[in-house]
């Protein structure tokens, strides 16, 4: 172990703390929203969410069978029981459209609108 | 059937993917099979008890139980994969030598099996109890004949296995002189995907901020949902859109296993680590920059007033020329002879007069930035 292999590490790791600080943005927790996940659909298809803030997502599933609650654009996925709810924490958001789906029934498709 | 084929297709190639890579890494070593067979049969009876309690799981902890649970196995994994990397790298190199030698596949030494056993198990619980709950689900529903299901999950599954056996059969076709170099990065890439994986998981959790995000977004270019992108997460973590603590947790374990990986190898590796760490230093300062605010002209550019070698710490140094900021502390050095670097603390007037007279009255405290800067000496 020589003094320099430390600094070099000591410098990776202010990059890297340096990097990901700058995108940091400190936002209030909001109450949440809520999600269905029905054998065809989700309830509500669209949902309105407000951008720029860090948001609790329940997700229910009333399926009969498992699903997976996934999207890519809000880089989430996991699974939801059938006949549970499932809690998810998401944002914040920058304003947009985000398609959500369920990745067990990939037909069943929906939105979340950061407004 | 074929939905379910490729679901289960899915979550065992990432799973066989591992479990191919750890078999290549303890190539010639006894009982490997053995040892990591039990892994994988662990994980498997294990991944079939979390799916039985997923709906438990699914409660836990106030609803993040699933969360904490994967975070849990991905970390488990990671050490298990650390610790062979250390391990690896200190006796790695003996055992390229005598097997080599020898020419042919040798029991060598006492490898930390276990370590691999664990990490193999870690990669089958995690991706197949989501399996076992999807086909469980769809069999007890009725949906699908059973037949189908079943078809569809070994078609699945076999598809996965075999491209897992496709990647150890490319591995073990490396000559044996650089088989563990070879499986050795793989694992590190390995364990830094992993981790960030397990960051993942734990900011949808809410445990940890998730510091930004995403960092990139290269769905366009490369979707996590295609063959090559689901590949590439699965063997060096490749996120689309990872957040920022993703990105620090990969390059932090990276990192701290390339050192420690440095610290127990010879002297004539070290200086090799050395100078890899440093071209690793460097792509990261630079992949940093990209997030770097714009700069500001106006107060960036300026004469140096420093030397080469000289070094200077000044208080209440200068005002702007449009009277917005007032430069009060600044340290710097002249680290080369065209370039100087230093660290400035720069009060910012919030109010300003107006643009005909210039002059600023702040009304409240002024805001302090600190900010570094460089400049070249023309």
């Amino acid at each position: 172990m020589t003094v320099r292999t430390a600094e070099i590490f000591c410098a990776i790791a202010a990059c890297a703390i340096l990097a990901t600080a700058q995108a940091t943005a400190v936002a209030a927790q909001e109450a949440g929203y809520s999600l269905t996940i029905h054998d065809d659909r989700f309830e509500p298809s669209t949902l309105n969410v407000k951008a720029g803030v860090k948001f609790q997502l329940r997700v229910k599933n009333a399926r009969k069978v498992a699903a997976e609650f996934e999207s890519a654009e809000l880089n989430r996925e996991k699974v939801v029981p059938p006949g549970q709810s499932a809690v998810i924490y998401v944002g914040p958001l920058a304003p947009g459209t985000y398609p959500v789906f369920d990745d067990f029934h990939q037909s069943t498709r929906g939105h979340l609108v950061a407004k | 059937m074929l939905s379910t084929a490729i679901i289960v297709f899915r979550e065992t190639l990432e799973a066989a993917l591992v479990v191919s890579i750890i078999m290549a890494a303890s190539y010639g070593v006894a009982n490997r099979g053995v040892w990591v067979g039990c892994g994988v049969v662990l994980g498997f009876i294990g991944a079939c008890v979390v799916a039985a309690f997923a709906g438990a799981i699914t409660a836990a902890a106030e609803g993040i139980g699933q969360e904490l649970l994967n975070a849990t196995i991905l970390s488990v994994a990671v050490i298990m994969l650390g610790w062979h990397t250390i391990w690896m790298s200190q006796h790695g190199r003996e055992i390229a030598r005598e097997m080599g030698d020898i020419g042919k596949a040798v029991a060598t030494g006492d490898r930390p099996l276990y370590a691999l056993a664990v990490a193999a198990g870690a990669a089958v619980l995690r991706e197949g109890s989501e399996t076992v709950l999807f086909l469980y689900g769809i069999a007890s529903s009725g949906q699908d004949g059973s037949g189908e299901i079943v078809s569809g999950g070994v078609l699945g599954g076999a598809a996965g296995i075999v491209a897992g056996l496709l990647l150890y059969r490319g591995l073990l076709s490396i000559p044996v002189r650089y088989l563990f170099g070879v499986t050795n990065a793989m694992i590190l890439l390995l364990t830094a995907g992993l981790a960030a994986q397990a960051a993942g998981f734990l900011v949808q959790a809410d445990v940890i901020p998730a510091l930004g995000g995403p960092v990139w977004d290269t769905t366009s270019i490369l979707s996590e949902k295609s063959l090559l992108g689901k590949v590439l997460h699965s063997l060096i973590g490749y996120e689309a859109r990872p957040s920022g603590v993703q990105v620090l947790c990969y390059v932090v374990i990276l990192g701290g296993l390339m050192l420690l990986s440095a610290l127990v190898r010879s002297k004539q590796e070290q200086r090799r680590a050395r100078a890899s760490l440093f071209a690793f230093a460097i792509a990261a300062g630079l992949t940093g920059l990209l997030w770097a605010p714009d700069a500001r002209a106006e107060f960036k550019i300026r004469y140096p007033n420093i030397d080469y070698r000289q070094v200077e710490i000044e208080r209440e140094v200068s005002a702007t020329c449009d009277k917005r900021a007032n430069r009060n502390r600044e340290v710097g050095v002249g680290m080369q002879p065209l370039w100087f670097v230093g660290l400035d603390e720069i009060e910012q007037h919030p109010v300003y007069a107006g643009k005909h007279s210039g002059r600023a009255f702040p009304s409240s405290p002024a805001p302090v930035a600190r900010e570094a800067s460089g400049a070249l000496r023309i």
